[in-house]
């Protein structure tokens, strides 16, 4: 495999670490909405930082 | 720059409390302790809220979150699509009237997911009911199924390839996360062993249960599945792990949460029965909720004990203990440290020590895997009781937690603990094991 | 809206306001950028990316400060920002680049070798975002960062890192540390390649002599030492003799460089590349897992009671006392280290000699503070102003 090509497929891996973040920051957000006790509400709601944030690029 | 650390710890110590008692979760009483010493920290020492780092320490542990959340909804879509009924049913049915191999297996099936995992709670949620149906077809009382179910899932996180305390440990003293899987394999496989056969060893019932009856108790496997089905999903984890051991330089970093979504990728595609996916990861998700929330909010606090000095003072009061007391004293220390502290405690208390066997001249490696095999010990202890509580929920335990379930457990602790102690004393002689 | 509704909004409007809150630190870190003013002896600014060109683009492509004497001699690279939360690196190759006027071979300088572990701060460890110097025309600011690389620039980690070319099993986030990625491998991830662009940068200026500047806990046992390759065990002994008896309160060592040790600079250049290679320890309290409040006071002034604690338990690898290890004295004790290496270098190699002139060594770092060797970039000629 030439280096260049490995280098793409990494990048690829790497996006898609992305867009698992995204699904499971949508999963949070999904069962923060559903949720009826408000403790995990807050909970949700904290969780749902580093995964916003990863996901923005920004940490 | 003492009298500073700890007041914080004071305060973190009272403000756990009194959100507990406020009956705020555990959880959230760690974030309101980690606001209030932030809070303190801030008007009393740098002038200004240190919000950034409260955010800053929820990404800590966020690797781990990924490979919890991954390998949990792998083996979710795995039970979801009747292989792990397929696998237990035909253990029940083959070795229904061999007590001793059916244990075995048991016990084997019991470790694999927190092995891959990390996670003990990965264990209970994914096939600690259905063993816990097995253990009660072949006259297993509940206290005791139980205990095993917890005692077996706790040993699942310790045992190799992935143990969690090992890894964050080792990560935090500089030394490669390699040589582990020795001591670690044999410390939690005698632990699960013991404890399964201490506790399920025998009947505690006279009356015989036929094969038929203990098929019966446990739910069908969907039409169609086979041994194919069910293995190919983890020949495809096991052989993206090993490619990436074998060709290193000619392969891709897929990294762990990858192969676990990949993995549960051929799950969906091979499964007999349709998989509701969205369902399956919102509840994964849900299950998850108090493992992540304290991985999350652990790393919140650290960070705040980090900046203040409360977590150089808890190292340094640990390190400069003398080793005998240690020993004497490390297999109550470590698993009730894990029940206040979770996770927390790899970084907090095994860096230190780590750092401090090494400068003594022990084997590091031995002694940390002897550590992380007694901290999941406390995973049945207040205030978090992360996995005891997954236990008797999933198998809806009705007896009493501390004096019946808790209770039940103390024997194969102890056996682990001294286990484990004697690993730590003797570890430059069980160095072998290491390689 | 009834209350549970109200608390799930509260919760995440709160949540939402503290992760922009943060968030916005956080971006100004990832993007801030370090002036440095081109002294009178840096005679071109490359990128790296010209050995490696899959680097190009990336925020890895660090500039490579070339200071060129224009007389015969050898070629020296002084790496700095290797490990960024180790300040009295990059400030000490940055005193290099702003300063030093070469009067025979070549200078090769890099100030920020893995730009993308300064870009962000260690999750856990508290870490200030940025530092400040005081110097005669302000502050001067530079980013903190981690030890290793970035995940917003390397991501995933592998479940174990095999290292390249020996295979040894290494942590999984070592393959985002720059000193466990030497050689290097041109299809690796980021910090692989940024080693690798370096290697071949090496090779193909005919450097001489590598030197990788750190810092290390005191917890640590490779401590205030020059660990040497085989090729620089005569210069490194010697060094280490002559500043303790002449320049330095507390010794420096000189170690072996362990063979068996993989990934690291003074292992691997001094075996994959011509270069013999050095590297350099000195002590950085901040780095203590025992130390006390984190802040910037502790990065700059190297003060800590918990770690002077420690100390009387001899449980510490260097001597510290209540003046701790301020950055004067580490960086000074670098630069000197580096002028006693070359000196010995040359001495040794005549025909490949070094010769550096224009910066302090450490006693005039201590007595001015090492703000006195940075220029005022207001001041420069837009073109002798580059940005790390």
């Amino acid at each position: 495999m030439s280096d260049a090509l490995m280098i793409l497929i990494n990048q690829i891996v790497t996006y898609g670490y992305y867009a698992m973040t995204l699904l499971f920051a949508c999963a949070l957000a999904w069962n923060l909405r559903k949720t009826r006790d408000p403790q995990e509400a807050v909970l949700y709601a904290v969780i749902l930082i580093p995964f916003i944030l990863r996901v923005l690029h920004v940490k | 720059m003492f009298a500073h650390a700890y007041m914080i710890l004071g305060i973190v110590v009272a403000a756990f409390l009194a959100a507990k008692v406020l009956r705020l979760s555990t959880e959230l009483s760690m974030l309101a302790a980690a606001f209030a010493a932030a809070v303190y920290h801030g008007v009393v020492w740098s002038g200004e809220f240190p919000l950034r780092h409260i955010v800053e320490g929820t990404f800590t542990y966020f690797d781990v979150c990924l490979i919890f959340i991954s390998a949990t909804f792998f083996m979710a879509l795995v039970k979801e699509s009747g292989g792990v009924a397929f696998i237990v049913r035909r253990i029940v049915g083959a070795f229904h009237s061999h007590r001793f191999i059916c244990l075995l297996l048991l016990t084997f099936v019991m470790l694999i997911p927190g092995a891959l995992t990390g996670s003990g709670a990965t264990s209970v949620l994914t096939v600690g009911a259905l063993v816990g149906s097995v253990l009660s077809a072949m006259g297993v009382d509940e206290t005791r199924k139980a205990a095993a179910i917890f005692m077996t899932a706790a040993m699942s996180a310790a045992a190799p390839p992935i143990n969690l305390w090992a890894m964050m440990a080792a990560a935090g003293a500089n030394m490669p996360y390699v040589g582990f899987n020795g001591p670690l394999a044999v410390l939690s496989l005698l632990g699960a062993l013991f404890s399964m056969f201490w506790l399920a060893g025998r009947a505690s019932s006279d009356a015989h249960i036929s094969r038929e009856d203990a098929l019966a108790r446990l739910p069908e496997a969907p039409e169609g599945m086979n041994w194919l089905r069910v293995l190919l999903p983890f020949v495809v984890f096991g052989g993206l792990l090993a490619a990436g051991r074998i060709w290193p330089f000619d392969f891709p970093i897929i990294g762990l949460p990858m192969i676990f979504m990949l993995s549960a990728c051929m799950v969906w595609l091979l499964s007999p029965v349709k998989l509701r996916v969205w369902r399956v990861l919102s509840d994964t998700v849900r299950n998850l909720l108090p493992l992540v929330g304290i991985m999350v909010v652990v790393g919140a606090l650290i960070q705040i004990l980090a900046l203040s000095g409360a977590r150089g003072v808890i190292s340094l009061h640990v390190v400069i203990l003398p080793l005998t007391t240690l020993f004497a004293t490390l297999f109550i220390i470590l698993p009730v440290s894990e029940g206040i502290l979770q996770y927390a405690v790899a970084p907090l208390l095994g860096v230190p020590l780590i750092m401090l066997f090494n400068m003594k001249g022990m084997d590091p490696i031995v002694a940390l895997s002897a550590m992380s095999v007694l901290w999941p010990l406390g995973d049945c202890l207040p205030p978090t009781a992360v996995i005891g509580r997954a236990a008797v929920m999933e198998l809806h335990y009705e007896g009493r937690y501390y004096s019946d379930f808790v209770r039940a457990c103390l024997i194969p602790m102890l056996f682990i603990a001294v286990c484990c102690t004697l690993f730590l004393i003797y570890s430059k002689q069980l160095a072998f094991l290491a390689v | 809206m009834d209350r549970l509704t109200r608390i799930k909004w509260i919760a995440a409007v709160l949540c939402a306001a503290s992760a922009l809150w943060a968030g916005v630190e956080f971006y100004e870190m990832r993007h801030y950028k370090e002036p440095v003013v081109l002294g009178p002896g840096v005679t071109q600014v490359q990128k790296l990316s010209a050995y490696e060109p899959s680097l190009a683009g990336t925020v890895n492509d660090c500039n490579v400060y070339i200071l060129d004497s224009g007389r015969p001699g050898g070629t020296v690279l002084l790496i700095g920002g290797t490990h960024p939360e180790e300040p009295a690196t990059n400030l000490t190759a940055q005193i290099f680049v702003e300063n030093a006027k070469p009067e025979a071979g070549r200078l090769i300088v890099v100030t920020r070798a893995n730009t993308s572990g300064s870009l962000y701060s260690r999750n856990g460890e508290a870490y200030p975002s940025f530092y400040e110097i005081k110097t005669s025309w302000g502050s001067k600011k530079w980013r903190l960062g981690d030890r290793a690389g970035s995940p917003l620039d390397s991501w995933p980690d592998p479940e174990v890192y095999v290292h390249y070319p020996s295979r040894q099993l290494l942590a999984y986030m070592d393959i985002r540390n720059l000193n466990r990625c030497w050689p290097g491998r041109p299809n690796g991830l980021l910090v692989e390649r940024t080693t690798y662009g370096m290697a071949q940068m090496i090779r193909s200026l005919g450097v001489d002599v590598v030197v990788d500047l750190h810092e290390a806990e005191l917890e640590y046992a490779v401590e205030n030492t020059i660990v040497a390759h085989e090729k620089a065990q005569e210069i490194a002994a010697m060094a280490s003799m002559m500043l303790t008896s002449t320049e330095f309160e507390v010794p420096i060592g000189m170690e072996f460089s362990p063979t068996a040790l993989h990934g690291l600079s003074h292992r691997e250049v001094g075996d994959h590349t011509p270069a013999m290679s050095l590297l350099y320890e000195v002590a950085e309290p901040l780095l203590d897992r025992i130390r006390g409040v984190t802040d910037q006071k502790l990065v700059l002034e190297g003060k800590d009671d918990f770690v002077v604690e420690a100390g009387k338990h001899k449980l510490l690898y260097a001597p510290i006392d209540e003046n701790g290890w301020h950055i004067d004295v580490r960086v000074g004790r670098h630069i000197s280290t580096f002028l006693q290496c070359l000196d010995i270098f040359s001495m040794m190699n005549p025909e490949r000699t070094i010769t550096i002139t224009g910066v302090p060594r450490y006693a005039e770092v201590k007595e001015k503070g090492v703000g006195a060797f940075f220029h005022d970039p207001s001041k420069a000629a837009k073109d002798r102003v580059e940005y790390d």
